[in-house]
C-alpha cells in the first residue's frame, strides 16, 4: 500500500507540474501575442490615449509579466477568470452554455469510441489474418489518416445534404432529444476519426496477450473462448486505458474542427472565433480548462492502470531481479 | 577525428544498405503499397513543380463564380472566386506537404539529439528530458497549436515551428527507448570494453541499428503532420486567405457546398488519400522491419 | 473416464512457410508409462508437443494421421474441435511457471476454470466458488459438485490458502504446482510436460519431477516428458524419442537407447552428459571415458602456485541492485595463464561478478587489482547479440584492432593505476577518446592485415567469412568472431560468460577445444562463468562455486568434483548427475 500511495502522490505531483507548465505556456503565449489588449478591449471605438491608459491600469496591463501571471493564477484559483472582451460578461457565465454542448458531444463520442474501438480491436485480433481483420485494419487506417473535419464534411454532405437523414447544422432548439439528434452526426464523425487509434492499440495489445504462455495454457485446458478473451482483455487493459486518455485529448482537439463543420455553438467554435477576435480571457480559460481535463484524465488513467494490476509492485521488483542476474 | 572520417566509407556503406533495404524491394511490395507509392510520387511531383501541372491556379474569374464539376474547361468546377478547383488542388500540394515534411524532419532531429542523450547517458539528463517529454505529451497537441498559431499570428512557419515542438516528445521517447534497448546489447558492451570512444559507439554501433526505426517514424510523422497542418489551415490559421492549400480550400468550399461540392470534398479527399498512402507505406515498412 | 489414453500419430509433419519444422514423426502411446522426447533447442520437440494439442503458432501447418482414444482426429482441425481433445483428453504443463498463469487472476479461480470447462463444476458453482475464493474461504464449490479445490491443491502438495493468492505471490515451484493442478482439473487422460522443470532450481526440479511421477502412477495417466536433458530422460522415462532437426534420430526403450545408442547424435548427447558423471567420480556409467576422448581429459589438480604471477585479485566485492544482493563479499584470484571456472545457478551472482571484472559494473564495495597490460575482454553468452548486426566481420575485427591497446603486443607498461584499484573505469557519462594509434601506424597497412589474418587463425575462422554480416553466420561462427574480437587487444585475461551454453553440444566441444588451444598457445588466462559443470570440468584448473551471491566453495577442479566440502556443492553435483547418483524408483 505504501508503494501505491507513493505512486499516486508522484502522479498527482506530475499532474500539478504539468498544469503549472501549461498555465504558464498559455499565459505567456497570450502575453507575447501581438496587438494591444487594451485596444482590443475597447473594440473599434475611437478613444483618447488617456482612456487607454486608464483601461491599462484597470486591467493591470502595465504590471510586470510575473505580477500579471500571479494575478491571473490567483484569480483563477478563486474562480475568477476575468471578463470576456467580446461579450463583456464574466468568462464563466459566457462560456457555460457552450461548454455544455461540447461536453455532450465529447462524452457521446468518447463512449462510442471506446465501445467501437475496443470491440473492433478484439474482433480484428481474434480473426488475425482473416478478411474481417484486414477490412477493420483498412477502415482504421483511413480513420487514423483522416482529419476529423474532412470526415465531418463527407458525412455532412452524404448523410445530411444528400440523404437528409440528419440535420445539417446547429444543435436544434427542441429539447434534449432533438439536441442529441443534432449531435449524432458530428459525434459519429469524431468517433470515426478518433477510435481508429483504439482499434489499433486494442488489436496489438490483444495479439500480444494471445501469444503469451497463459493464453496457450488457457486454450490447452479447453476454457471457453469468451472467458479467454475476457482474461486477455483484462491483461491488455493498460495500453487500452492509456490510449483512451489519448483519445480524450484528440477528441477535444477534434471537436474544435467538427463544431466548425457542423456550425455547433460549442467551445471549439468559440475558441476558434475568440482566437481570431483576440478575446484573451476567453481563450485563456478555454485552453486552460481543456488542458486541465486532458491532463486530469491522463493522471486518472495512469493511476487506474497502476491499481488494476496487483503485480505492479512485484513486477518492478522482478525487473530489478532480472537486471541483477543479467 | 580524422581517423573517424577515414573510416566513414565502411560505416556509410552499412548505413546505405539499411536505408536501401527500406526502399529497395519494389518486387516484395503488395499491390496496395505499390499504388500508394505511386500516389505519393505524383503528389511529390505536384509539390516540386506546381506551376508545371497547374499553371495559373490562382487566377480568378469573378464573373463565373462557383460552377459545378463538368463545366467546360473546369473538370471539377470552380470555387466562389471562379478559380479552377483541380488546379487549386494541385497548387495546394506544396503548402499541404512541405510543412509536414519539415515538421517530421525537425522533430526527429530534436528526437535524435535529446532522445539519444537521455537514452545513452541516463541519470539526471534522462530525468529532465523524460519529464519534459512526459509533460509535453500530456498536452492536447492540436489545441495548443490552435491557440499558439492563432494568437501569435505569424503564419505558416510559426505553425510549423509550434508543431515541431509539440511533435518532438514522441520522437524523443522513441529514440530514447531504441537507444536504451541497444545500450544493453552485448555488442555495445563489447565496444565499451574495447574502450571505443562514445562518439564512435553512438555513430557507428547504435545509429545504424536504430536508423530504420527513425526512418519509419519519420514517415508516420509526415502523415500526422499533414492532418494537423491541414486542421490549422482549415481554421484559417497558418495560411493567408486566398492561398492554395487543401485545408483552406475545404473550409472555403464548405460555404459553396450546394453550388460546387467538389471543391470541399475533393480537398478532403486529397488530404485523406495522401495521409492514407503515407500511413500505409509507413505501416508496411514497420511490419517488414518487425519481420526482418 | 479415467484410464490411459491411447494416442498415435504417423508421419507428423509441420511446416511454416517453406521450412519444414517436423519431418515425419511416428509416435504412439497406449499405457500409463513415461515417454521422453529429447532434443536440443530447435529440434522441434516443443512443436511436436504443441501439434498433438492443436496449439501450433499461427502459420504452422501440420499434416499426418492422428488418432486420439482410438478415433481419427484431423491435425488441422478448427479451434472449436480441438477443445474436445484439450483438457479432457490431454493436459499440458508449460516450461515457464512465471508466465503460464494469468497474472491478474487468483490461483484458485484459475484452477476452477478448468474444472468448469470440464463440467465437473457447474458454471454457477464455479462463480460461487470464485466468490468464496475472493472472500478468502479458499474452498471449492461446496456440496454436491465432485470437484473440490482444496483437494486439487492437496493433490499437488499445496496448502488450501494458495487458492486466494495471485501467481506473483508464489515461488516458481509453487506456481508450477498450481499449473499442474490446473491441468489436472480438466481430468486429462494423458499429460504432456514441456520442459516443465527447466526454469526451476535444481531442488525444486526434483520435487516437481517426483510429483509428476506420483500423479502418473496414481492416476494411471501416461506422461510425455519433453526435455533437452538426457540425464533426466535416463532417470525418469521408460521410452525415449531422440529428435534432431525435426526428425527422429533414435527411438526405443530408454535403457536400451542410453546404454547402447545407435546414432552418433545420441552418443554425443550421452557423452556430454557423461562428462559430469565422470567428474562426480561415479563408477555407474563407467568412468574410463570409453565413449570419447573427444573432450580434453580431466585437468590435473594444479596448485595455484604452478601458474605465473597473480593476474587479477578481487577482494570483498559486494554489489546490490535495489533489494537484490548480487554479490556479497566475493573474493577471487586469477593467475596468469590459469583457467578459473565460476559455477552457480542463475541468480547466484556469477554474471555480476563477470561484469564487475570487465568494468561493466562498479562494485559497491571491495576492489579489483589487475596486473595485466590490457584490460580483460569478454565473450558473452548469446551469439545472436554479441555481434553488431550492422557490421561485417572485417569491420568488427579491424575496429577492435584499432581500439586502444589493440593490434600488436603493446609497449606500454602495466600501470600502477590498475594495481591500485582497476584501470580507468568504463564511463558512460563522459566521452572517452580513442587513443591515437601513433605507435602502430596506419591501421590499413599490411601490418594491420597481418594481424587480421592472425586473429582469424587464432579463432579458427575461414577468411571467406570476413565480409559477411552476423546474420549470415552460424551461432558457432559468431562466437568465434566474438573470441577473435576479444583477442584483438592481446589481453592477458578473457572472461567467458556462459559463452558456449547457447550452442549445441557439437559446437560447444569445438569452441571449448579452441579456447583450450588458445590457452596453450598464448598463455591466456580464462575466467569461465557457467552453470554447466561439464564445461568447467573440461576446461578449468580451479573452480569457485557461487550460491546466493556468495562463494561457497573454492578449490582445484578435481577436489571440488571428487570431494565437495560444501553442502550446496554436493546438491549441485548430485542434481547434475541423475543416472549415477540415484536409480529411478520403478
Amino acid at each position: 500500500m505504501n508503494d501505491s500511495l507513493r505512486y499516486i502522490l508522484r502522479r498527482v505531483a506530475e499532474f500539478v507540474v504539468s498544469m503549472a507548465a501549461l498555465a504558464f505556456v498559455i499565459f505567456s503565449l497570450l502575453y507575447i501575442a501581438p496587438g494591444d489588449p487594451a485596444r482590443s478591449l475597447v473594440g473599434t471605438k475611437h478613444v483618447t490615449p488617456e482612456l487607454l491608459a486608464q483601461i491599462r491600469a484597470k486591467y493591470g496591463l502595465d504590471d510586470p509579466f510575473f505580477v500579471q501571471f500571479g494575478n491571473w493564477i490567483s484569480g483563477a484559483l478563486h474562480g475568477d477568470f476575468g471578463e470576456s472582451i467580446r461579450a463583456g460578461q464574466p468568462v464563466l457565465d459566457y462560456i457555460a452554455p457552450h461548454a455544455a454542448v461540447t461536453f455532450q458531444l465529447v462524452l457521446l463520442s468518447l463512449v462510442l469510441s471506446v465501445v467501437f474501438g475496443v470491440f473492433f480491436g478484439i474482433v480484428s485480433a481474434k480473426g488475425r489474418g482473416k478478411l474481417r481483420d484486414s477490412a477493420i485494419n483498412t477502415v482504421a487506417l483511413v480513420g487514423t489518416s483522416a482529419p476529423s473535419f474532412a470526415v465531418g464534411l463527407f458525412f455532412l454532405y452524404v448523410f445530411a445534404l444528400k440523404c437528409g437523414w440528419f440535420p445539417i447544422y446547429g444543435i436544434g432548439d427542441g429539447g434534449a432529444l432533438d439536441q442529441l439528434w443534432h449531435l449524432a452526426l458530428p459525434a459519429i464523425a469524431l468517433t470515426f476519426a478518433v477510435s481508429a487509434l483504439l482499434v489499433k492499440i486494442t488489436r496489438s495489445a490483444m495479439l500480444l496477450e494471445t501469444e503469451k504462455d497463459y493464453s496457450v495454457f488457457l486454450r490447452a485446458r479447453a476454457i471457453a473462448p469468451l472467458r479467454i478473451t475476457m482474461a486477455q482483455l483484462k491483461n491488455a487493459s493498460a495500453p487500452v486505458l492509456t490510449s483512451t486518455g489519448l483519445v480524450l485529448a484528440n477528441l477535444f482537439g477534434g471537436t474544435v474542427l467538427v463544431e466548425s463543420v457542423f456550425s455547433i455553438p460549442g467551445l471549439g467554435n468559440l475558441l476558434a472565433s475568440s482566437v481570431t477576435f483576440h478575446d484573451v480571457p476567453v481563450v485563456q480559460f478555454i485552453a486552460l480548462m481543456l488542458a486541465f481535463i486532458v491532463c486530469f484524465a491522463s493522471a486518472v488513467v495512469d493511476i487506474a492502470v497502476y491499481l488494476i494490476d496487483p503485480t505492479s509492485r512485484q513486477r518492478r521488483r522482478l525487473y530489478r531481479e532480472v537486471e541483477a542476474t543479467g | 577525428m580524422r581517423r573517424l572520417a577515414a573510416q566513414d566509407s565502411v560505416g556509410a556503406a552499412s548505413l546505405r544498405l539499411s536505408a536501401g533495404q527500406a526502399c529497395r524491394p519494389w518486387n516484395g511490395m503488395p499491390v496496395s503499397i505499390r499504388i500508394c507509392t505511386c500516389v505519393l510520387i505524383v503528389i511529390a511531383a505536384f509539390v516540386i513543380a506546381p506551376g508545371l501541372f497547374a499553371p495559373g491556379a490562382l487566377e480568378q474569374d469573378a464573373l463565373l463564380g462557383a460552377v459545378p464539376p463538368g463545366t467546360a474547361g473546369h473538370p471539377l468546377g470552380t470555387d466562389s472566386l471562379g478559380r479552377d478547383v483541380l488546379k487549386l488542388l494541385i497548387a495546394g500540394s506544396r503548402s499541404a506537404m512541405v510543412g509536414p515534411c519539415v515538421i517530421a524532419v525537425g522533430s526527429i532531429v530534436i528526437g535524435i539529439l535529446l532522445g539519444g542523450i537521455a537514452g545513452w547517458y541516463g541519470g539526471a539528463a534522462d530525468w529532465i528530458i523524460s519529464r519534459y517529454a512526459d509533460i509535453t505529451l500530456s498536452m492536447p497537441t492540436l489545441l495548443l497549436a490552435i491557440v499558439a498559431a492563432g494568437i501569435i499570428g505569424g503564419g505558416y512557419w510559426v505553425s510549423v515551428l509550434v508543431m515541431v515542438i509539440l511533435y518532438s516528445p514522441f520522437d524523443i521517447r522513441i529514440v530514447r527507448s531504441a537507444v536504451i534497448a541497444q545500450k544493453g546489447k552485448p555488442y555495445i558492451e563489447s565496444a565499451l570494453i574495447l574502450r571505443l570512444s562514445t562518439l564512435r559507439i553512438l555513430a557507428r554501433h547504435i545509429f545504424p541499428n536504430i536508423a530504420l526505426v527513425i526512418f519509419v517514424n519519420l514517415f508516420l510523422n509526415i502523415a500526422y503532420g499533414l492532418v494537423s497542418m491541414s486542421s490549422l489551415s482549415y481554421l484559417g490559421l497558418g495560411v493567408a486567405p486566398g492561398d492554395a492549400d487543401w485545408g483552406r480550400q475545404l473550409s472555403d468550399g464548405r460555404s459553396i457546398l450546394f453550388d460546387n461540392p467538389a471543391s470541399a470534398l475533393c480537398a478532403g479527399a486529397f488530404i485523406v488519400v495522401t495521409a492514407v498512402c503515407v500511413n500505409a507505406v509507413g505501416n508496411w515498412l514497420t511490419e517488414r522491419n518487425a519481420l526482418g | 473416464m479415467s484410464g490411459a489414453l491411447s494416442l498415435s500419430v504417423r508421419g507428423l509433419r509441420v511446416r511454416i512457410g517453406a521450412a519444414e519444422i517436423l519431418k515425419g514423426i511416428d509416435f504412439s502411446l497406449d499405457e500409463p508409462i513415461c515417454v521422453g522426447v529429447v532434443g536440443e533447442s530447435g529440434s522441434g520437440k516443443t512443436m511436436f508437443a504443441r501439434s498433438l494439442m492443436g496449439l501450433l503458432p499461427p502459420g504452422a501447418v501440420p499434416s499426418g494421421a492422428y488418432e486420439v482414444g482410438g478415433a481419427p482426429f484431423a491435425l488441422d482441425a478448427k479451434e472449436r474441435d480441438w477443445r474436445r481433445v484439450r483438457g479432457s483428453e490431454i493436459g499440458l504443463v508449460l516450461q515457464d511457471p512465471f508466465t503460464a498463469l494469468d497474472p491478474l487472476t487468483k490461483c484458485g479461480k484459475q484452477i476452477l476454470l478448468g474444472a468448469a470447462a470440464k463440467g465437473a463444476v457447474a458454471a454457477e458453482a464455479a462463480v460461487a466458488a470464485e466468490l468464496a475464493v475472493a472472500s478468502g474461504t479458499a474452498r471449492g464449490a461446496e456440496g454436491n459438485t465432485p470437484f473440490r479445490l482444496d483437494e486439487a491443491l492437496a493433490e499437488v502438495g499445496l496448502p488450501a490458502s494458495v487458492a486466494g493468492r495471485y501467481p506473483f505471490e508464489l515461488s516458481g515451484g509453487q506456481r508450477q504446482r498450481v499449473v499442474i493442478a490446473a491441468s489436472l482439473a480438466t481430468q486429462p487422460r494423458l499429460l504432456i510436460a514441456d520442459e516443465a522443470t527447466t526454469a526451476l532450481d535444481v531442488v525444486t526440479q526434483r520435487e516437481i519431477l517426483d510429483l509428476l511421477e506420483t500423479l502418473r502412477v496414481g492416476r494411471g495417466m501416461p506422461l510425455i516428458l519433453i526435455t533437452h536433458d538426457i540425464g533426466l530422460i535416463r532417470e525418469r522415462t521408460d521410452r525415449v524419442l531422440v529428435l534432431k532437426d525435426g526428425a527422429v534420430v533414435e527411438a526405443g526403450d530408454t535403457r536400451e537407447v542410453t546404454t547402447r545408442p545407435q546414432s552418433e547424435y545420441t552418443k554425443l548427447l550421452l557423452e556430454a552428459d557423461r562428462r559430469i558423471d565422470d567428474a562426480a567420480g561415479s563408477a555407474a556409467m563407467g568412468s574410463d571415458n570409453a565413449a570419447g576422448g573427444r573432450m580434453p581429459p580431466l585437468q590435473d589438480p594444479v596448485g595455484a602456485t604452478a601458474f605465473g604471477r597473480p593476474l587479477l585479485r578481487a577482494e570483498g566485492l559486494s554489489k546490490r541492485f535495489g533489494a537484490i544482493t548480487a554479490l556479497d563479499d566475493v573474493s577471487i584470484e586469477i593467475h596468469a595463464g590459469e583457467c578459473v571456472g565460476v559455477v552457480g545457478e542463475s541468480g547466484s551472482g556469477k554474471t555480476t561478478l563477470a561484469r564487475c571484472i570487465v568494468g561493466l559494473e562498479q562494485p559497491d564495495a571491495g576492489h579489483i587489482a589487475f596486473h595485466g597490460e590490457t584490460p580483460p575482454q569478454i565473450v558473452f553468452q548469446d551469439p545472436y547479440s554479441s555481434l553488431n548486426p550492422a557490421h561485417t566481420v572485417r569491420y568488427a575485427l579491424e575496429e577492435a584492432l584499432r581500439a586502444p591497446g589493440g593490434g600488436l603486443p603493446t609497449a606500454h607498461a602495466p600501470t600502477d593505476d590498475a594495481a591500485a584499484g582497476g584501470w580507468p573505469a568504463l564511463r558512460l557519462s563522459a566521452g572517452q577518446a580513442c587513443r591515437p594509434p601513433s605507435a602502430q601506424g596506419d591501421p590499413a597497412s599490411t601490418e594491420g592485415t597481418a594481424s587480421l589474418r592472425e586473429l582469424l587463425r587464432l579463432a579458427e575462422l575461414p577468411e571467406e567469412l570476413l565480409d559477411r554480416r552476423p546474420a549470415k553466420l552460424s551461432g558457432g561462427q559468431r562466437q568465434r568472431v566474438a573470441i577473435a574480437r576479444a583477442l584483438a587487444t592481446d589481453p592477458d585475461l578473457i572472461v567467458c560468460d556462459e559463452s558456449v551454453s547457447a550452442l549445441d553440444v557439437f559446437t560447444q566441444n569445438q569452441i571449448l577445444a579452441t579456447i583450450a588451444r588458445l590457452r596453450r598457445e598464448r598463455g591466456l588466462a580464462v575466467l569461465f562463468i557457467t552453470h554447466d559443470l561439464s564445461v568447467v570440468r573440461a576446461l578449468a584448473d580451479r573452480i569457485y562455486v557461487m550460491h546466493d551471491a556468495r562463494v561457497v566453495e573454492e578449490g582445484p577442479v578435481r577436489q571440488i568434483f571428487e570431494a565437495p566440502g560444501d553442502p550446496y556443492t554436493k546438491i549441485l553435483l548430485a542434481s547434475m548427475t541423475h543416472g549415477a547418483s540415484q536409480e529411478p524408483e520403478r
